[in-house]
């Protein structure tokens, strides 16, 4: 049953790449200037996130709540992270409506911010049994994070 | 009644998607006939241009999201797990989940007929058309709303189906003994999981020029409207694969039970799918001819789509040796076969030319192409959809379909279907553009429209009839039997219909054709094959 579970999430990450690759591509297409975006407090919220894999993996194979809840913890502490760059960005009037580059920006980052969300909500609600199925997606959107960060920041 | 709306059973599933097909067909049907009615006579004022740009457009939208595809799911969820000896899909609620996502995404897109304005962008919507300042009603977030939601629904029924395919084969059910129906299946699948992801990108963009004030596709602001031909072509032409790689697999199945021949080249049929799923990524842009892209990009791209002829013809000369030399039974569903055979060639051979950029540049949105759309999707997929129709329907209900009815719907569609389609090539030649809601009384116009509407008139008679088929012999029909074609693949070997568990005992298999094996101890096939190996 797990590896049946397994695979359809392996196909619906497939699609998702698939998905993320052409964002990523028309915001690669347009290549606006990420002079407003702020580096160094994003790195810290994206390094968090990195260390969420490693305590959702450590939660999956000994199944504790601690470490789900440290996982859920650091995966929110991103989201609000997030979300406080797009007010500081859209504070420097940065927008989806200002330039080529709000456009893509917010797509692409947004679109990403909404599948952490949902995998927020999936880690609190799913029982242990699941939990490696939605660990998947999870590590899955760390990584297009860490893709994206390297895109648009660096 | 519950037992439908919170179905998880893969056939009850498979059922509602037909049955939700079959109703957005006679949508998408009475959408064809107000535009047939319309080109009857130049000059004709029966509908307005605006109503008939969102006639033409629902049409589109329709006969491709809400009909063809959800009714080769419904296919392909009802008859997997039948045919590989399995006793569900490996993901049933899932299953369910993507059913529903895929209707209520069809009811969504059909309630912008309510507001006052549906979309009227065209199947494809090309930007900027479809940006605010051009299209300011709320048809195309609708339009682009529903999509989302049915994308969502489609690619969740392929995973499933991806799954069933790789982890519920009975035992012994090797890749390659498996149905060709079923290759045909997993390889739509896969592609359905890498190409509607680039729908829903498209869209999603959209959404957020349209919604967000976003200016992807804003020319006047930087963006680039060609961005969306690009994204929504590299899903827009795998799609075409899509939805006439299941019917190849019905006709697969269809063929060799009529000819009473074993399939001809089943590893060629196998790969060649497999290699026209490959090449459908490498040809969006022969959509695009009729953009300056410079003259080596088009050549390419002319060749990659001209090259896809060859895994397709090595198809039809395949079904053809099956024939050959078979002691054949015309039942409807082997004349269904047969015209698919014919039409879908004639469909596929007006594409080769117009893979050439000159004949592109002569005829590129005139009615040629609706010709040839026509024929690839009609006279291939619905046509092989039809002889599927007729060949499963006494396993799915336990009733035989009238044989004399379905000779009359036959000959009535093919007459119909020519009718109407044929002459378009030639009006295409003449320059008629298409959609266009009117047309002045140039020489020829208004005699060829008139025999095309002519014969859509024939073709709704046919299907009328075979709707009525469809009903009574639900009710009146014979008892089919489990296995009335005295066919070779498991579906065959449980009950009509079947029982919730499909099978009280799972064979071991140990060819392509288990069930001959079955009703044959004396002669099973795998006694003179080389099991797993080519036939």
């Amino acid at each position: 049953m797990r590896q049946r579970a397994q695979l359809g999430m392996a196909m619906f990450l497939l699609a998702e790449t698939v998905f993320f690759f052409l964002l990523i591509l028309a915001f690669l297409y347009f290549h606006g200037s990420n002079k407003d975006l702020h580096l160094q407090i994003t790195a810290i919220y994206s390094v968090l996130l990195v260390v969420s894999v490693f305590s959702l993996w450590r939660a999956a194979a000994s199944r504790s709540r601690k470490w789900l809840a440290v996982t859920i913890g650091l995966g929110a502490a991103f989201v609000v992270g997030q979300a406080g760059e797009y007010l500081r960005l859209i504070q420097d009037g940065v927008t989806m409506r200002q330039s080529l580059f709000g456009t893509t920006f917010f797509t692409l980052a947004g679109m990403h911010e909404l599948h952490v969300l949902a995998g927020l909500i999936a880690l609190a609600v799913v029982p242990f049994s699941a939990l490696r199925v939605i660990a998947l997606y999870w590590t899955f959107f760390v990584f297009v994070w860490l893709v994206i960060f390297i895109v648009a920041y660096i | 009644m519950s037992g439908w709306l919170c179905a998880i059973d893969h056939k009850r599933v498979g059922v509602l998607y037909m049955l939700s097909a079959l109703l957005f067909f006679l949508a998408g049907g009475m959408e064809a006939m107000v535009m047939r009615a319309q080109l009857a006579a130049p000059g004709l004022k029966l509908v307005t241009p605006q109503i008939y740009d969102q006639v033409f457009t629902m049409h589109g939208t329709t006969m491709i999201f809400l009909v063809a595809m959800p009714v080769l799911t419904g296919f392909g969820v009802y008859l997997t797990p039948l045919m590989i000896g399995s006793n569900e899909m490996a993901l049933p609620r899932l299953g369910a989940l993507s059913f529903w996502l895929q209707f209520f995404g069809g009811l969504l897109l059909y309630f912008s007929f309510a507001t006052g304005a549906a979309p009227d962008a065209g199947w494809f919507s090309y930007a900027p058309l479809t940006e605010k300042p051009f299209s300011p009603s709320t048809g195309l977030d609708y339009w682009a709303l529903a999509l989302l939601m049915i994308a969502g629904g489609t690619i969740g029924s392929a995973i499933n189906l991806i799954v069933t395919i790789a982890t519920e084969r009975a035992p012994g059910m090797t890749m390659r003994l498996i149905p060709l129906f079923i290759w045909m299946t997993l390889v739509t699948s896969l592609m359905i999981v890498f190409a509607l992801p680039a729908l829903a990108a498209s869209l999603v963009m959209l959404l957020s020029d349209r919604l967000l004030h976003a200016r992807f596709f804003d020319a006047a602001q930087g963006g680039a409207p060609l961005l969306w031909q690009h994204y929504f072509w590299i899903f827009g032409h795998p799609e075409v694969y899509i939805l006439v790689l299941p019917a190849f697999g019905m006709i697969s199945e269809i063929i060799p039970v009529f000819s009473r021949k074993p399939i001809f080249g089943y590893p060629a049929m196998a790969v060649s799918t497999v290699a026209i799923a490959f090449l459908s990524y490498g040809v969006w842009v022969h959509h695009m001819f009729a953009v300056a892209l410079g003259r080596n990009f088009l050549a390419v791209f002319a060749a990659a789509s001209m090259l896809i002829a060859v895994p397709t013809g090595i198809k039809i000369f395949s079904w053809v040796a099956t024939m050959w030399g078979g002691a054949i039974r015309f039942t409807t569903s082997m004349l269904f076969a047969v015209a698919f055979l014919l039409e879908f060639t004639i469909g596929g051979l007006s594409g080769v030319a117009f893979a050439a950029v000159p004949v592109d540049w002569q005829m590129t949105d005139t009615y040629f192409v609706v010709a040839h759309i026509h024929y690839v999707l009609v006279g291939g997929t619905v046509f092989a959809l039809l002889a599927g129709v007729h060949y499963w329907f006494p396993k799915m209900s336990g009733r035989m379909l009238d044989e004399k009815l379905g000779r009359w719907s036959f000959w009535l569609i093919v007459a119909g279907f020519n009718t109407t389609f044929f002459v378009q090539h030639v009006l295409g030649f003449l320059g008629m553009p298409r959609r266009v809601y009117t047309y002045p009384n140039l020489p020829w116009y208004g005699p060829l429209n008139v025999i095309s509407t002519f014969g859509a008139g024939i073709l709704v008679f046919g299907i009328l009839l075979f709707c009525a088929n469809l009903a009574m012999s639900i009710y009146f029909g014979s008892a089919a039997g489990d296995d009335p074609w005295n066919a070779w693949t498991l579906e065959w070997a449980t009950a009509s219909p079947p029982p919730p568990q499909n099978f009280a005992e799972i064979p071991q298999v140990r060819s392509r054709r288990p069930l001959w094996d079955l009703k044959h101890p004396e002669a099973p096939d795998w006694s003179h094959e080389q099991v797993g190996g080519p036939a």
